[in-house]
């Protein structure tokens, strides 16, 4: 079975490439825009991984990181990669304290975003 | 009877005698009884005294017919009258000096010896014989004495005066750090201090004094070149000028220039040129640090807004790419868009280093390990471009005051761009020297390469954000360096070697618990 995949980001641009890109390597790829979207995703899939911005309407920047908690409480299986464009040290320490697997800046080669995906979703492999 | 007639009369010759000889005396006397009264005196006497007889006759001591003074202007108390001593002890007394204060206020001085007269076998004497000789004009040529050598020494004082007190302000005078000369209007020096004179170079005073500024050797240089050109403005309108003026070396003056005019009339001019490099450069770094901070903010705000749709285009790049990774048609246009996007992904995470707000974590830090630590991550570029790093440290070195990793990544940055400016089996310099300034000890440090050096002009701007003469450099390098030099309280600066090649020389503080 493939493992699945929930991308989290208020770009277009961003959540079609990272599908697009992800699909060939055998995953699953589900997208959300947005923080409500995402939770009901995470309440009724189970997903190997969760890759989200921590800004995602662009009015706060704690919508991520409330994600991140929401993950963790209803979705402890599901491992949790931060990509962001604002990671400042503090925000990217509190993510860490929540449980955050990886903590990664825009923009990155996706190469790079899927060795990580890799390591977290097939440590066996 | 006959004997006795003739002894009489032998005896009455023989007073008549004495009575002549006392008369004819220049010397006063005067006889005093056992009570202390005067029962005779000479002519002398009352021509000293300056008294007709019956004014001296009958008085004593207690009740002197004047004043009788000492020499310190004291009352002659009655029973110290040499007179009244004489008689109690029937002692002689010799040379007393007496003022005596006649009623009009005229004061004569006079020098009196007693003698006791005695009856044979009587230890007491029945009278004093008190002779005075007049001595006023001695008194008065000896107070004229006394006063010449009281004013001599007052004189001797004020000269000691005025040479202490010209003393004193030569030393402050000297002991001034900046440059002062008093100038006549047309530019002859008339006085300098020391700091004016090692600044122009000259031994001795004699080799600037009474000499226009304009005949020196330095006359060209700053800041006397400055001053000669204020000098005709402070001449004409004898009021101040200021100006501030840079020398060869780099030094900063503010040279100001003010008309004075001494008691007599003279006109002058204070020239005084003060070094305020540090003071400027103190300045610089301020105004670097604000402006440091307001365009860091703008930068990284700016760079926050660039990067999602910058992660947009990479992103859909690499999907492009992975997807048609067959199709080779596509793979050059591929190829230079990925490379501009890294180009600018990088651009923007150096922006953003550069304005990031930092917190320095310092440590004591050895200098050898830092230079170490740097040489190391730049000889893997070193290597390849065939280019040898010589690293030399003093022995004995103080550890520094330094957050580790940024004072590492100073170096690196320094010897990179080093390296890439010297051509192949060219050869970069990093050493490590101690180093003063004032009260600040330190570490100089030194990069130096066998390039082409800095372009003269570009001095000025090498360590503006974006300067950059290397294609493809984002010219933010230096910048950072000096940001992060600047953070620990060093310094930076960067010039030419005298032999060809580029330096930059950091300056850090030692290490001192805060």
């Amino acid at each position: 079975m493939k493992p699945r995949i929930l991308v989290v980001d208020d770009e277009e641009a961003i959540l079609r490439a990272i599908r697009e890109y992800f699909e060939p390597l055998k995953y699953d790829v589900d997208c959300a825009r947005e923080l409500e979207e995402a939770e009901a995703l995470l309440s009724h899939i189970r997903y190997a991984l969760l890759i989200a911005d921590l800004r995602l309407t662009g009015v706060h920047s704690n919508e991520g990181l409330e994600l991140i908690r929401f993950a963790r409480e209803r979705s402890p299986w599901t491992r949790v990669v931060v990509l962001t464009g604002y990671g400042s040290a503090e925000v990217e320490s509190d993510a860490v304290g929540r449980g955050v697997d990886a903590f990664l800046q825009k923009p990155m080669p996706l190469a790079r975003l899927a060795e990580i995906a890799a390591s977290l979703t097939r440590p066996t492999a | 009877m006959h004997s006795r007639e003739t002894a009489e009369s032998a005896l009455l010759e023989s007073e008549e005698r004495y009575r002549a000889v006392i008369g004819a005396l220049e010397e006063g006397i005067v006889i005093h009884e056992a009570d202390g009264t005067i029962s005779s005196c000479n002519a002398s006497a009352c021509r000293i005294l300056g008294l007709p007889q019956e004014q001296i006759l009958g008085r004593s001591p207690r009740e002197p017919g004047w004043r009788a003074l000492r020499e310190d202007g004291r009352p002659f108390e009655p029973e110290s009258h040499p007179a009244a001593i004489t008689l109690v002890t029937g002692q002689p007394c010799s040379q007393v000096v007496m003022g005596i204060e006649k009623p009009g206020g005229a004061r004569v001085w006079i020098s009196i010896n007693s003698h006791p007269l005695c009856r044979p076998g009587k230890p007491e004497p029945y009278a004093a014989a008190l002779s005075f000789t007049d001595i006023t004009r001695r008194k008065a040529a000896e107070e004229e004495l006394r006063r010449r050598a009281v004013s001599e020494r007052e004189q001797a004082e004020l000269q000691e005066k005025i040479r202490k007190s010209s003393t004193e302000w030569r030393l402050t005078f000297d002991a001034i750090k900046d440059a002062v000369l008093l100038l006549e209007p047309d530019g002859r020096v008339i006085r300098l201090n020391e700091t004016a004179r090692e600044l122009i170079g000259v031994a001795s005073w004699d080799e600037a004094l009474y000499r226009p500024l304009s005949a020196l050797n330095v006359a060209q240089a700053e800041p006397w070149r400055t001053i000669q050109a204020l000098l005709p403005r402070v001449k004409a309108t004898f009021e101040g000028a200021t100006d501030q003026t840079r020398d060869e070396q780099g030094r900063t003056w503010d040279v100001s220039l003010s008309s004075v005019t001494s008691p007599d009339g003279q006109k002058g001019v204070v020239a005084v040129a003060r070094d305020i490099t540090d003071l400027v450069r103190l300045q610089e770094s301020l105004r670097r640090s604000e402006t440091m901070s307001a365009m860091g903010a703008l930068v990284a705000g700016v760079a926050h807004e660039v990067r999602n749709p910058l992660f947009g285009i990479s992103a859909t790049l690499d999907a492009f790419a992975s997807r048609f990774k067959r199709r080779t048609e596509y793979r050059p246009y591929m190829n230079i868009l990925q490379g501009e996007v890294a180009r600018l992904s990088e651009l923007m995470q150096t922006l953003l280093d550069y304005g990031k707000p930092v917190r320095l974590v310092v440590a004591p830090e050895r200098p050898e390990e830092v230079m170490r630590a740097a040489v190391a991550a730049c000889s893997p570029l070193a290597a390849k471009a065939g280019v040898e790093i010589a690293e030399t440290a003093d022995p004995d070195l103080p550890p520094l005051t330094v957050d580790r990793n940024r004072i590492v990544q100073v170096f690196q940055n320094l010897l990179e761009n080093a390296v890439q400016h010297s051509p192949a089996g060219g050869r970069v310099l990093f050493r490590a020297e101690a180093s003063r300034n004032g009260e600040r000890e330190g570490v100089r440090f030194s990069v130096e390469d066998s390039g082409p050096g800095f372009q003269p002009g570009d001095l000025e701007r090498v360590f503006e954000p974006f300067f950059t003469r290397r294609r493809g450099g984002t010219g933010m390098g230096l910048s950072i360096v000096q940001r992060i030099v600047e953070q620990h309280e060093g310094e930076i600066a960067a010039g030419n070697r005298p032999e060809g090649g580029a330096v930059v020389a950091v300056t850090l503080p030692q290490w001192r618990k805060a």
